[in-house]
């Protein structure tokens, strides 16, 4: 049993690798000569999935987990394109939410009860890391949130229950909550704003959660209709190219939260450099720290 | 053991020449991104990162040396595709050589030559004579004044030294959104096709400003992307059918007479995968890098990272013939996704009888398959194996315990040095195998 945990936490511990490997190499790609390689891209989110759900395995029973997947599965309609599944901004913000370097004893997305006993509340959170918003405005780190990150504020005495406990920050509200059992607490934020107290968690994530495929071309890909059989004419190219319909709209929102186009510029401005250095902090440090080992693990 | 070849199981292989240069400094824009044989083999050609065509050709053989094929020496030399800009997108398109593909000969040669966006038509043609004796023009060619002609006279061709011109027929552009990966010319010889990520479009030779799109498997909502296209070619004979690999690992055929769009396929291949090799990296794996048909038609190879696979064009359900290429690497995939080598395009290639198939590895090891003798080599492109018509030792990698005396082991390959691109010539035992910068071209050893 001891050699089957150690094997389990060395592929914990490549996964969580793999997952920081391919964030760097899906932002790393939007800045490659000759624009983003769609086939590379679509290949480093097939091991994000993969890693992911590898950590998603780890953190329940195996029967609760798979039953819980098939679920997921079984409300989607077409299970051919479920292959993928979680959000590409929502793994980015699980690294965000857990990693800002801050040494906490209740710092993870909590799945993992001390005395192993897992709960249900525990798999919704994980999967969930708790986005309060609908919106994906995940790949946002507004400056404030940062700032807000190095307050030892951050570091407020949280009480440690023995019960399931999470800490989210909301980037879209700049709230940092933390959810108890369902329930949450407004912690601190970056500005002013009402303590929203107790309140009942009930708005989960989307349980479908369906992978944002970032087209990494946003602005270029066809945004007229898809030609049936038809003559493609250059006329025809550039025309296609001057439209903005509303799916790819949706995807751009989706994708840069819902700042929406006039964030983008911030955002690739901003962008993964800094979750990926306060990750790596985090990562180193909680590596060193021998307890740290636990707490990493734990965040998936 | 014996190097393995066409038809007979003997083949010994000799280093013939190596074009490129010779320092380890490679310059970025000297790597090879492509290398094609034409269709009488006289002619090699190779497409950089630096959007230059290099085209060899082969001389005569010589009755003093009957022992030895011709050499291969350069022939002509143009800068096919420029870095261009796209403005609307502010994309850099690069002007790396994806792919060349000679065209049927005709009197003059031509060759189609494709970067990420745009497909050129090139006329390759000789001229050995000038025209000279102008009335109205000087030699050198400027207007004589009229005052002075006082004769006429019939201007005349006089031999000249031979001068190799390309120039640029069709430019085909602006019919793809993603990256160009394949162009494959028909057998009807009057239309090609042309691949991108998501769409196939087919073309006329002639005709530039409109293409037929017949393929095209972009989801209508982006989020739902599975797979892209990452191969296809025309059947050889058949000028109705193509093919189109996909990153999933499926091969499907087309027919054109079926409908004009073609998103339904006639065929799919594809083999399940084994739930014992399920890794994180089992869709990069499985992700075909090339697709070549058979010269008979009758099958067609695929290419993925760690194996080449033979499809009878009549069985969907499994290939007839699997080929490891390296599995000694399966192991080490962590570390080949960290260093982007996993990310690697490999292409195979049929011999002229397709006995044989060919195939680029690392450390500068390509692998041959003899699908008659069933038998394998390992034989390596390297300058210190290239003393003139000396015979190559066939390579070996030790896989775990003991490494025997001249065998190399997985930790010491170097996987900077890749074999992406071999090509095979049609007709003789000739293979042109390129390493990062560098050309080799080798022979079979003749008695």
């Amino acid at each position: 049993a001891q050699n089957t945990f150690s094997e389990m936490m060395e592929c914990a511990f490549e996964a969580q690798n793999l997952i920081s490997i391919s964030l760097r190499k899906i932002q790393s790609s939007r800045t490659q000569r000759g624009g983003i390689k769609l086939h590379k891209n679509l290949l480093v989110t097939y091991v994000l999935r993969n890693a992911r759900q590898f950590y998603m395995s780890k953190n329940l029973p195996q029967t609760q987990r798979t039953h819980q997947y098939e679920d997921v599965a079984a409300v989607r309609e077409r299970q051919e394109y479920f292959e993928l599944n979680g959000s590409l901004t929502e793994l980015s913000d699980d690294f965000y939410c857990n990693f800002t370097g801050a040494e906490s004893d209740t710092w993870h997305c909590g799945a993992h009860q001390p005395n192993g006993q897992p709960t249900e509340v525990a798999h919704q959170d994980a999967s969930a890391c708790a986005m309060l918003s609908p919106s994906d405005s995940d790949l946002m780190v507004p400056e404030a949130c940062w700032s807000c990150a190095d307050k030892s504020s951050w570091e407020l005495p949280i009480p440690n229950l023995q019960a399931n406990q999470k800490t989210v920050l909301d980037l879209d509200t700049h709230v940092v909550t933390t959810v108890t059992n369902g329930y949450f607490h407004s912690d601190c934020c970056a500005q002013p704003k009402q303590p929203q107290g107790a309140q009942c968690y009930t708005k989960k994530r989307k349980m479908d959660t369906s992978y944002h495929i970032v087209d990494p071309e946003f602005y270029l890909s066809d945004f007229g209709p898809m030609p049936c059989k038809r003559m493609r004419t250059e006329d025809d190219l550039h025309s296609d190219s001057d439209q903005l319909d509303s799916t790819n709209i949706s995807n751009l929102i989706s994708v840069l939260g819902s700042g929406g186009l006039s964030e983008f510029v911030s955002w690739q401005q901003t962008d993964l450099e800094q979750i990926f250095a306060a990750q790596t902090i985090c990562l180193k440090h909680t590596l060193l720290a021998g307890s740290g080992w636990t707490r990493a693990i734990e965040a998936f | 053991m014996a190097g393995a070849g066409g038809g007979t199981s003997d083949v010994q292989w000799c280093f013939s020449q190596v074009k490129g240069a010779i320092d380890d400094d490679v310059a970025e824009a000297d790597i090879i991104s492509t290398v094609e044989f034409n269709h009488s083999g006289e002619l090699l050609a190779t497409g950089d990162k630096g959007g230059r065509v290099v085209i060899f050709q082969q001389e005569p053989e010589s009755k003093n040396q009957p022992q030895c094929r011709g050499e291969y020496n350069v022939y002509s030399t143009f800068q096919s595709h420029e870095p261009e800009f796209d403005y609307l997108k502010s994309l850099e398109i690069e002007e790396k050589i994806n792919k060349i593909r000679w065209l049927p000969q005709n009197a003059a040669q031509f060759l189609l030559s494709t970067n990420d966006k745009t497909i050129k038509l090139w006329k390759i043609s000789e001229r050995d004579k000038r025209p000279e004796g102008y009335n109205l023009k000087e030699e050198d060619g400027r207007y004589r004044d009229l005052n002075t002609v006082t004769t006429l006279r019939v201007p005349i061709f006089r031999p000249m030294d031979l001068m190799v011109e390309a120039s640029p027929r069709r430019v085909f552009a602006n019919a793809h959104t993603y990256h160009i990966n394949s162009i494959s010319v028909n057998s009807d010889c009057e239309t090609y096709l042309s691949a991108d990520d998501l769409r196939i479009n087919l073309w006329n030779l002639e005709i530039t400003d409109r293409s037929f799109n017949i393929v095209d498997i972009k989801p209508a909502n982006m989020e739902e992307l599975t797979e892209v296209i990452t191969a296809a070619e025309f059947h050889p004979n058949q000028c109705n059918t193509f093919v189109y690999s996909s990153s999933k690992g499926t091969i499907r055929l087309c027919d054109m007479r079926a409908s004009a769009l073609c998103d339904k396929h006639a065929k799919q291949f594809e083999e399940p995968e084994d739930p014992n090799n399920r890794s994180f990296f089992s869709e990069i794996i499985s992700s075909i890098s090339d697709v070549k048909f058979s010269h008979s038609g009758r099958y067609m190879m695929t290419r993925d990272y760690l194996s080449v696979k033979i499809w009878d064009l009549n069985m969907e359900s499994r290939p007839v013939e699997t080929y490891q290429v390296h599995e000694y690497l399966r192991s080490k995939l962590c570390s080949l996704y960290e260093n982007d080598c996993i990310f690697d395009k490999f292409e195979c290639c049929w011999n002229g009888n397709d006995s044989v198939v060919m195939t680029g590895s690392y450390n500068n090891f390509f692998r041959m398959f003899d699908r008659v003798y069933r038998q394998d080599v390992t034989l390596e492109a390297s300058r210190e194996n290239s003393k003139p018509r000396s015979v190559l030792k066939p390579r070996k990698v030790s896989t775990g315990g003991k490494r025997k005396k001249d065998e190399i082991s997985v930790d010491s390959l170097d996987f900077n040095k890749k074999i992406l691109h071999t090509a095979w010539h049609p007709l003789d035992n000739i293979i042109a195998v390129a390493t990062t910068n560098n050309l080799y071209i080798f022979q079979e050893k003749l008695n």
